[in-house]
């Protein structure tokens, strides 16, 4: 029956011709692990072909939904980590497994006569492969892929004469935009998967013209092995190992959420994939005119000695122990790369440490040691009483004062020289709109005629660039007891009813709420923007003269009313605060909590950052897996799978060996 | 000498092709099995039921039986979720005032192949223009391939304001099954 129905096929397709083409082959020496290499890169560029497809069914290329696109994906479609967690790390791996490939190819000399096409061929692939991971990367619309995107194609600039043009080529326009996102996506989905099929023929055509070319040792050629299915097996179980290591690292070490690309942010550091760390290395120790030839002149000198690599080696032997100066060369070329590789993988950003640490700029101690010119300076009376309230009301919530204080609004250190008058800053303070329709500061009417007066003398007075007494609690301490105005006996409402009566009044949420935002890019804007009232780690909220309950409300741990297990419900609560901001309960609250997306003080990519770094906080993952399908639960399928596979081997071969 | 030989170059093969079979039928496993879940399978997706809209003041709708039977078209905005999109667009829904001021909100997808229809006065109808769905003004179907009168909305009444839930149903079935908001 079978019989008849494939000969029926071979009639017309000549299957079995094609099957012994390609199985049917000796190998010199024998089946061997060394000789996997390539059919592992192979196999890799399947899986990326087939979880690149798939991903299609989700991803759109645009610049505004592309991340969210993504982050839905990975978050609410049955395994799509898993999916996307394949082709983040399989791009990885294949890297990999082509140096490790080339590698073996040059050690065991294979490059000779007649193999040159097929190493020349198999260099157009790496210049594949490295294409790939440039154009995929910023497919996402990240933070990373977007930076290393934008800096990519600047270097592309930088090439003689048609350096212009080719930059707006691959952006689609003078600057990054939706069209560079949409090249990018054509040529990562399209044009270089085509050139990578009909070139992988190619190299695999060359390959099976002169088949393998064994041990370099002459006399250990003349023994035969079959590559079916001895090679076969073995080039499966490689294979098969590196998709549960694949596997193994999407579960255990999925691509992390940079949060959306955001062409304002300064906080995100750009560095690009490991694959090109040597290139971004080097990049960084030229200037000027030179600077051509680390973007331009030393890839394209790599890649000429790499195409000259059979020719140069003319030595008829391929034994490494008789080319000892190819192997010498070829050592110095590996070294040279992993060295600078190392080098940028650690490199960090001049100033690196003080973008890490921008709340905590009150570590001033060292800088006035340093520079004791500055001296105390004398206030008045009534400037001293006005230090107090500036201390005491919320100003140093979001204005820094002689370097301490939060940065939400201007730094005041040098008010006195601005050339305000006393009345522009009387009402400055209490209607800050009259004279920055968009300002986001909240009405002090609340101050007395006194209190207002002497803070405007403090304010008109000489301060120091830093304090020399070292506290980094620029947070307001005054007791409550300060305040006669505070109004903490008000019964009935409890702080929780009020934050539900809030919640309630709020308008909806915003395009941040469904942002899988960044946590450790949240923490830095969290530093920057909230601490000053809620604290470090949003842990203590500072003293709210004027409001119902005293305090700014602490976020960490944060209202029973607005936490939820599930993060998007716990988002859509905070994220209600944040964009519209709120008024706390209360006779004349100092502090109110700021809409910083109305007001556009913060991007809905920030916000969200945020958000992430809030529910980290409080013990909740922004990027938790809603989908079916336990990520670590599948690696151990996984394993066990292959493991009852390997106990039947075993004893598959126990029992050969008996007679 | 030979035969054994010959013995060990069998179940050589032998094993390799039970490793390559084995393994390979355990990759395609692994792989198979997700990709074929990641897009047969739902999407969780998180989503809460979304808010009642407000539509109209319920004194401000006119009886739909006199003068003449005439149906009361409505429009709100609400915020769509559309997996990882959300965006506000407008609806209308129809509104029914019976004669005991009860009121009925239909929704304006017709459940044959989910047209949107019309009201025709001049046979003070319900006629969907696709295939010719004809429902009264009780959304009851009179003739057509309609396979269940027209669906209705939940209605909430608070401070003499009608607010409606918009609800989507599966179309071309005789049951009323949600499918979405």
């Amino acid at each position: 029956m079978a019989s008849k129905f494939t000969q029926w096929f071979n009639e017309r397709l000549s299957l079995d011709g094609a099957m012994k083409a390609a199985f049917d082959e000796k190998i010199p020496g024998g089946a061997s692990f060394f000789y996997t290499l390539g059919s592992a890169t192979l196999f890799v560029f399947v899986l990326q072909v087939l979880t690149g497809v798939w991903q299609l069914f989700y991803y759109v290329p645009t610049v505004d939904h592309a991340y969210d696109s993504l982050a839905w994906l990975r978050l609410h479609v049955p395994y799509g980590w898993l999916i996307q967690g394949i082709h983040y790390w399989g791009a990885n791996i294949m890297a990999i497994l082509v140096a490790l490939h080339m590698i073996r190819i040059f050690i065991w000399g294979a490059y000779k006569k007649p193999r040159e096409l097929t190493w020349i061929i198999g260099l157009f692939l790496l210049i594949i492969v490295a294409l790939l991971i440039f154009t995929g990367a910023a497919l996402p619309w990240d933070e990373r892929g977007y930076w290393a995107a934008e800096v990519g194609t600047s270097m592309a600039g930088t090439v003689p004469l048609i350096g212009k043009w080719l930059e707006y080529f691959l952006r689609g326009g003078y600057s990054m935009g939706q069209l560079t996102l949409s090249r990018f996506y054509v040529f990562h989905v399209a044009i270089i998967p085509g050139l990578a099929f009909i070139f992988i023929a190619f190299h695999l055509m060359a390959f099976r013209k002169f088949g393998s070319a064994g041990p370099w040792k002459e006399s250990k050629r003349k023994v035969f092995g079959d590559f079916w299915p001895d090679q076969i097996a073995i080039d499966l179980i490689v294979s098969g190992f590196i998709l549960l290591v694949i596997i193994f690292l999407s579960a255990y070490s999925p691509a992390p959420f940079t949060g959306p690309a955001d062409p304002a942010d300064a906080a995100f550091q750009p560095k690009p994939e490991w694959n090109f760390l040597f290139l971004y290395q080097q990049l960084k120790l030229t200037r000027g005119m030179w600077e051509i030839f680390a973007t331009v002149g030393i890839p394209t000198v790599i890649l000429l000695l790499l195409f000259s690599v059979p020719f140069l080696d003319r030595n008829p032997s391929r034994s490494p122990a008789k080319r000892k100066a190819t192997m010498f060369f070829g050592f110095l070329f590996i070294a040279y790369v992993v060295t600078f590789t190392i080098i940028g993988w650690k490199s960090k950003p001049p100033g690196s440490k003080e973008n890490k640490k921008p709340a905590t700029t009150a570590k001033t101690t060292s800088v006035s040691k340093k520079t004791p010119s500055a001296k105390p300076v004398k206030l008045s009376a009534a400037a001293l009483a006005g230090k107090k309230v500036f201390e005491t009301m919320g100003c140093t919530a979001c204005h820094t004062m002689s370097g301490i204080g939060g940065k939400v609004g201007p730094d005041l250190t040098n008010e006195n020289t601005k050339g305000r008058s006393r009345q522009w800053l009387l009402v400055q303070i209490t209607d800050s709109k009259k004279h920055f329709p968009s300002s986001i500061m909240p009405d002090f009417g609340s101050l007395t005629k006194v209190q207002l007066n002497d803070l405007v003398d403090y304010l008109l007075s000489p301060h120091p660039k830093s304090v020399a007494k070292s506290s980094t609690k620029y947070v307001p301490r005054a007791s409550s007891g300060n305040n006669g105005s505070v109004n903490q006996t008000k019964p009935g409402l409890t702080e929780e009813e009020s934050t539900k009566e809030t919640l309630q009044k709020l308008g909806p949420t915003g395009e941040a709420a469904t942002i899988v935002g960044n946590v450790s890019l949240g923490k830095k804007l969290f530093h920057n923007d909230c601490v000053g009232c809620h604290g470090v780690e949003g842990k203590k909220g500072v003293v709210n003269p004027g409001s119902l309950f005293g305090k700014v409300p602490v976020l960490n741990p944060i209202s029973k009313v607005l936490y939820n297990k599930n993060p998007q419900k716990f988002v859509n609560n905070i994220d209600r605060f944040i964009q519209h901001g709120a008024i706390p309960p209360g006779p004349h609250p100092a502090l109110h909590m700021l809409a910083f997306g109305d007001s556009y003080s913060l991007t809905q990519p920030e916000i969200a950052n945020i958000e992430s770094y809030i529910l980290y906080l409080n013990g909740v993952n922004r990027a938790k897996i809603e989908a079916p399908g336990s990520a670590k639960g599948f690696f151990f399928l996984s394993l066990w799978i292959y493991l009852g596979i390997a106990v039947i081997l075993i004893i598959l071969l126990i029992t050969k060996k008996r007679p | 000498m030979e035969e054994n030989e010959n013995n060990n170059n069998v179940s050589r093969r032998r094993f390799f092709k039970i490793t390559t079979w084995g393994i390979g039928g355990a990759m395609s496993f692994l792989l198979g099995y997700p990709m074929v879940d990641m897009i047969v399978s739902k999407s969780k997706s998180g989503h809460s039921i979304p808010p009642y809209n407000k539509l109209v003041a319920v004194d401000a709708i006119p009886n739909s039986f006199k003068p003449v039977k005439k149906p009361s078209k409505y429009w709100f905005t609400k915020t769509d979720t559309d997996a990882y999109l959300k965006f506000k667009k407008h609806e209308d829904v129809w509104v029914v005032k019976q004669p005991d001021n009860s009121l009925k909100v239909f929704s304006p997808i017709c459940p044959h192949m989910g047209c949107r229809y019309n009201w025709n006065q001049d046979e003070e109808l319900f006629i969907c223009p696709c295939h010719n769905s004809v429902y009264t003004i009780e959304g009851k179907v009179v003739s057509g391939p309609a396979p269940r009168g027209l669906d209705t909305l939940p209605i909430k009444i608070k401070e003499r304001e009608l607010y409606v839930l918009y609800e989507r149903f599966e179309v071309g079935v005789p049951q009323k099954i949600l499918i979405g908001y």
